[in-house]
């Protein structure tokens, strides 16, 4: 993938300046961007704030939000937190994972989708939950699957 | 005018207003249940329908399930608020409105006042609305079940203002705190929160005033104070409820401590997960800057503090103080030893205090209110209130904040309305590091030291409800996989210990452990919990320590049996319905061999498992398809209906039993010929022993000869079913009582095995003055003699039965049948019987009179010492005991007198020993049950086994076959067989011709309901017609059929054409 370096710099310096948390802000943004931490961006990042690469390699593969291989177009989070388990977020994965033909963490061959797995997105009472990049979609039933995946396929969210 | 009266003017307008306004609750799960369209649907009607209303949105009102929450408030201040909101719903309300009315149709409850809990003071709405049909019958929302417990202090202004607006935050009193704090000195602040009691509701539970003097006491140049808003606990959500609801309720608790501790920084990090509460905060903080509650010089104090937001990238890890900072700091969220602690030495090195979302919520109220307002909630440990997450296999799913020392079981059945048909289990509390109670310690109130004394903890507030659909071992595998996942891995005892203890789970789970792997995963997590650096490590074992205590019996079933009892993991589970099965039959299977048309076949199936199935389909209560699920899409199967079709179409025939040609040269005795000694003596003579039945009546077949009414199981069934028994080589001698006319000691001469099977037929007494009058006659006494012929004609008379099982339910029908009116009377209310529901319902239908909440008081008789009358006490619903239902109380006075020609008591049966017990010393529990090892089957004394009621107490007759069957393997390894009944063929598991889609329950066809019927023994249900059933049997989902080899997925591989 291509990093345009002056657009990363541009990032950075939009929150060079102040230290709490910028790191995160500023990886965030790059993960938003490319749909993931490409190495180029990571060591010029490390270069700007003058920390070692290893420290934001560290953070690159330590935080579930970022991730060095690209993900797809949409990422479907399926939640696995307590009351979703116990109501069945086993069946509504299965079925995820059967029609698209991957496991969680994986993304689908055409770069569409992919698929995770997260531990509470907090709506517990209406649990099975799941989000289609940043909609939520509660009391998700395996019946309900085609048709999300339906929406994706046919043109985008 | 002061900014702050200025804003409130302006909010209390906004709050207020003098037309209609209709709040919409759209924090994100009134957004995730469709509370978008809803408010769309009121812009619409407002903008292009001319509606005069005002339309706003708010945060979330707590009861999360019944979202979309919509509040419509009228000039004044009377608000009524619906639930379950749709687009249609809220069109209609629109609608109505323009008529000055509104539709009483899913309405929560009304409130006619607000308290405004930061100035103390209550805002009475006028109760007049200029509205012309005020709703009937609206409860207050304060005194429904949900919320009647609850007192909302950290959550006071969730649901009740627009979380983007200023103003209206300070109507309600907002920043009023903060004003009042920079004019008091910071030691008096602290002072404050000391005394209020507080402690961290994050979790780990700290004097937060505390905590707050040793920030303020290290001295630096820079400060911090941080909100930790990282909620990573599966389950609990108050905190984003808050974020979402009320965000300057935080930035003021901030404010405020910054104030207090000499910090002049604020960051608020929050999970990335919430993206709606970082837009809420972020716009939040704008707004007080632009009001000058934050930034330089507040309320011209000449204290400055500014607040930002650090996103949290995803690890639960970093809900701990110092991988928190680390977080910030930019690296990955490793903890650091402690000490130093934060309060020394903290983010970027400098003096840090870190409190949780909801503990900030607390400090405005605690300033305003005073330390001894606060602290007069609670308990002597655990002052004020606590927001809890009541979520899982509960009726009311939501937040609820309710008054430390609340009892869990108010909680639960109160708040929560308890589980709803399926028994509880246990209640986890604290999220992944916390640990579980029991159904029967919901006595316990909410405290801190209470909780962490029985292995739980009070955590972040999660309170997650688990039925009897949960596999213990399941959940605490659940919560290792979380905690291991989210290791840092920079101590050795988490990184490897976890890894190693989720090991073991799954091979317990997997059915591939052994007993020594059970030790070593106890062992591991003492020395994990000791050893590990941070809390993640140091609490990860809770859950598995916490379900070894309570639960170890699970642990054992999984290891020793390979099974699971709640039908959950995989690995061990043909199907819900099989596991479920006492007799373990091959439901799936015989279910389809039915579908497919092969009668005899499925009927083979069945009776490899239980030698009787012609009786079992008319009368088991069917705990298998309590878990049938066919039943989360529409209803569950007709097991039972299908297995009588199965076994009355091959009794239509004729029916061969071939005894073995094999003898083992070896006897066992057998008392008692109900289900437990049949089946027992069954399989062994199936293996070649000589089986011989000792019966005390005239008649073979226990409770299902004499305690079961002919209308339900004919004789003639019966028996047939015992003569194929025979056919296999049982003999059985009936009037032949054990303990009277032949001793225990001279069968144990006779044969080399015996087997206990004698059943609970002895009656309670009612225990009340006059019950041993003429005419006072017991239940099982009452249907014994009419099955056993004796004529009775009870023409006009009266029969009060008293009891609430299936006893009195059959002697009620059997009753009206010989001619008289019947009345059952029990101690508490309908839902509460143990009776099946369908029984009750045909009891109903026939005639029978129900009076419930009375207890009998005594029996009148007439001078012959005949029974006359009966007074009973009237009863009311005290509190709730261990099964969850409520105590009934009487009520003083309140007594209720009956006529009454006869009096039958039903309330529970025990077994009769004839003195075998004394003659054998055979041990029996306080009922006056026999003991036994629980998977031989065996009594204390050797060679001699026992099962069935005489065990467990009155159960059922599915649950005796197990029995019989566990005890005949346990015998034949006993007298040297390997144990194993048959040999056991895995069968090809496919579907053959699709599942019904749609389809409810097919009803058997009965006696039409008349007054032929209630004159007639003959049996009311009628078997299934062919076709009736093969629509039923076509509606079964296969859940036994697997996806693949390594297909673990609960206990259906995949759902061919299922919802669930």
């Amino acid at each position: 993938m291509d990093i345009d370096a002056s657009e990363v710099r541009g990032i950075i310096n939009q929150y060079i300046n102040e230290p709490d948390g910028r790191v995160s802000y500023i990886l965030e943004t790059i993960q938003r961007k490319y749909r993931y931490l490409p190495e180029e961006a990571i060591r010029i990042v490390a270069e700007e704030l003058e920390v070692p690469l290893t420290q934001l390699f560290g953070v690159a593969t330590f935080y579930a939000a970022f991730s060095l291989e690209q993900k797809g177009e949409h990422i479907i989070s399926i939640c696995h937190g307590t009351v979703c388990h116990v109501k069945g977020a086993k069946q509504v994965s299965d079925a995820f994972c059967r029609e698209l033909g991957i496991k969680e963490g994986e993304t689908t061959p055409d770069k569409l989708v992919t698929l995770e797995q997260v531990r509470c997105l907090g709506c517990c009472s209406l649990a099975p939950v799941i989000s289609v990049d940043d909609e939520i979609h509660v009391g998700m039933t395996a019946s309900r699957v085609p048709q999300i995946i339906q929406e994706l396929r046919g043109g985008g969210q | 005018m002061s900014i702050l009266e200025e804003l409130k003017a302006k909010g209390n307008g906004s709050l207020y207003p003098d037309k209609v306004k209709i709040l919409v609750g759209r924090a994100s799960c009134g957004k995730a249940s469709g509370a978008d369209k809803v408010y769309n649907t009121f812009i619409d009607a407002v903008e292009q329908q001319g509606l005069d209303a005002i339309v706003s949105s708010s945060g979330c009102l707590g009861f999360c399930q019944q979202e979309p929450l919509v509040a419509v408030q009228f000039p004044g201040g009377t608000r009524y608020v619906y639930h379950d909101v749709d687009v249609d719903l809220a069109g209609e309300i629109a609608t109505a409105l323009e008529n000055n009315t509104l539709p009483n149709r899913q309405v929560l409850g009304k409130e006619e006042e607000d308290e405004l809990i930061v100035y103390g003071t209550t805002n009475q709405f006028a109760k007049k609305t200029n509205f012309i049909n005020e709703l009937k019958q609206v409860p207050y929302l304060n005194k429904i079940p949900f919320y009647a417990l609850q007192v909302k202090i950290a959550t006071r202004n969730c649901g009740y203002i627009n979380p983007a607006s200023l103003e209206e935050y300070v109507a309600r009193g907002g920043y009023e705190a903060l004003r009042k704090a920079v004019s008091s000195t910071p030691e008096e602040v602290i002072k404050e929160v000391k005394d209020s009691g507080l402690r961290g509701r994050g979790g780990g539970g700290f004097s937060t005033g505390q905590k707050w003097e040793f920030a303020r006491k290290s001295v630096s140049d820079e400060k911090y104070v941080i909100c930790n808003a990282d909620e990573g606990d599966p389950g609990a959500y108050m905190d984003r409820s808050l974020l979402e609801g009320d965000p300057h309720t935080i930035l003021e608790g901030m404010a405020i401590g910054g104030y207090a501790m000499g910090a002049e920084t604020g960051i608020i990090y929050c999970r990335a997960e919430y993206p709606l509460a970082v837009q809420t905060l972020q716009k939040a903080i704008k707004q007080a800057e632009e009001a000058g509650f934050l930034g330089e010089n507040v309320f011209g104090s000449g204290f400055n503090f500014k607040l930002k937001i650090v996103k949290g990238q995803g690890a639960f890890v970093c809900g701990e103080e110092t991988a928190l900072i680390a977080s910030i700091e930019g690296k990955m969220g490793e903890p650091r030893p402690r000490p130093p602690f934060p309060a020394v030495s903290g983010l970027w090195g400098k003096p840090t205090n870190i409190n949780n979302v909801e503990t900030w919520a607390n400090i405005p109220p605690i300033v305003t209110r005073g330390a001894q307002w606060f602290s007069s909630f609670g308990t002597e440990g655990s002052k004020g209130t606590k927001v809890f997450a009541l979520v899982g296999n509960i009726m009311n799913n939501g937040l609820v904040e309710v008054p430390m020392g609340t009892k869990i079981a108010d909680i639960v059945y109160e708040t929560g309305g308890g589980c709803g048909g399926y028994a509880l289990k246990a209640i986890q509390l604290g999220g992944p590091s916390g640990g579980c109670i029991t159904a029967d310690m919901l006595d316990l109130q909410v405290d801190y030291e209470v909780l962490k004394e029985v292995g739980a903890i009070m955590g972040s507030g999660g309170m997650v409800v688990m039925d009897e659909r949960t596999c213990m071992v399941d959940v605490a595998r659940y919560f290792l996989d979380f905690t291991q996942g989210e290791s840092c891995g920079k101590c050795t005892p988490c990184r490897e210990g976890t890894k190693q203890m989720l090991l073991l789970l799954n091979k317990i789970c997997e059915g591939k452990a052994t007993m020594a792997d059970l030790e070593l995963l106890e062992e591991l997590s003492l020395a994990v919990k000791d050893a590990a650096l941070c809390g993640l490590g140091q609490t990860a074992p809770n859950p598995v320590l916490s379900t070894l205590k309570y639960f170890r019996e699970e642990y054992e079933a999984h290891i020793i049996d390979k099974f699971c009892p709640a039908s959950v993991c995989g690995a061990l589970v043909v199907a819900p319905c099989q596991n479920t099965c006492p007799a373990g039959i091959d439901v799936p299977m015989y279910i389809d061999a039915i579908k497919q048309g092969n009668y005899q076949e499925s009927y083979d199936i069945i009776y490899r498992d239980n030698p009787l199935p012609a009786t079992c389909g008319r009368v088991c209560p069917v705990l298998c398809a309590r878990r049938c699920r066919r039943g989360l899409l529409d209803d569950a199967i007709g097991i039972r209906e299908l297995k009588r079709f199965a076994a009355d179409k091959v009794f239509a025939g004729d029916v061969k039993v071939t005894p073995p040609a094999k003898r083992k040269g070896k006897s066992v005795g057998i008392v008692g010929s109900g289900p437990a000694g049949l089946t027992c003596a069954y399989y062994l003579a199936q293996l070649g022993y000589d089986a011989t039945i000792y019966e005390a009546l005239p008649v073979a077949g226990g409770m299902m000869a004499v305690g079961i009414p002919e209308f339900r199981l004919p004789a003639a069934v019966l028996n047939k079913e015992i003569s194929l028994i025979e056919a296999m080589g049982v003999k059985i001698k009936t009037n032949v009582r054990v303990g009277k006319d032949i001793t225990m000691k001279q069968l144990q001469k006779d044969h080399d095995s015996l087997f206990i099977g004698v059943g609970a037929h002895k009656d309670q007494a009612l225990g009340i003055p006059g019950d041993d009058l003429n005419g006072v006659v017991s239940g099982i006494e009452f249907l014994r003699d009419i099955s056993l012929g004796k004529e009775v004609d009870l023409t006009g008379k009266t029969v009060i039965i008293i009891g609430g099982g299936n006893v009195a339910i059959d002697v009620a029908r059997t009753s009206i049948r010989l001619g008289a009116r019947a009345h059952i009377v029990y101690r508490r209310e309908e839902k509460d019987m143990p009776a099946f529901a369908s029984e009750i319902h045909e009891a109903r239908e026939e005639g029978t009179q129900f009076t419930f909440l009375a207890a009998p008081l005594k029996v009148v008789g007439n001078k012959k010492k005949k029974v006359k009358q009966i007074v009973l006490q009237s009863m009311e619903l005290g509190p709730y005991d261990r099964s969850g239902r409520r105590r009934p109380v009487a009520i003083k006075g309140a007594e209720i007198t009956l006529d009454a020609d006869l009096i039958v008591p039903a309330i529970g049966q025990e077994p009769g020993y004839d003195k075998i017990d004394e003659e054998l010393k055979l041990n029996k529990s306080r009922s006056n049950t026999l003991v036994v090892d629980k998977r031989s089957m065996i009594t204390n004394i050797e060679g001699v086994f026992a099962g069935g009621d005489c065990v467990s107490g009155p159960a059922t007759v599915v649950e005796a076959i197990g029995a019989g069957k566990k005890a005949a393997s346990a015998i034949d390894k006993y007298l040297g067989g390997d144990g194993v009944l048959y040999q056991a063929v895995e069968p090809e598991r496919k579907l053959v011709g699709a599942v019904a889609e749609a389809g409810r329950l097919v009803k058997p066809n009965c006696m039409p309901l008349d007054a032929k019927r209630l004159k007639s023994f003959d049996e009311v249900e009628f078997a299934y017609t062919e076709e009736q059933a093969i629509t039923e049997a076509k509606r079964c989902m296969r859940c036994d059929i697997k996806e693949s080899d390594d297909d673990e997925t609960g206990s259906c591989g995949h759902c061919p054409g299922c919802g669930c």
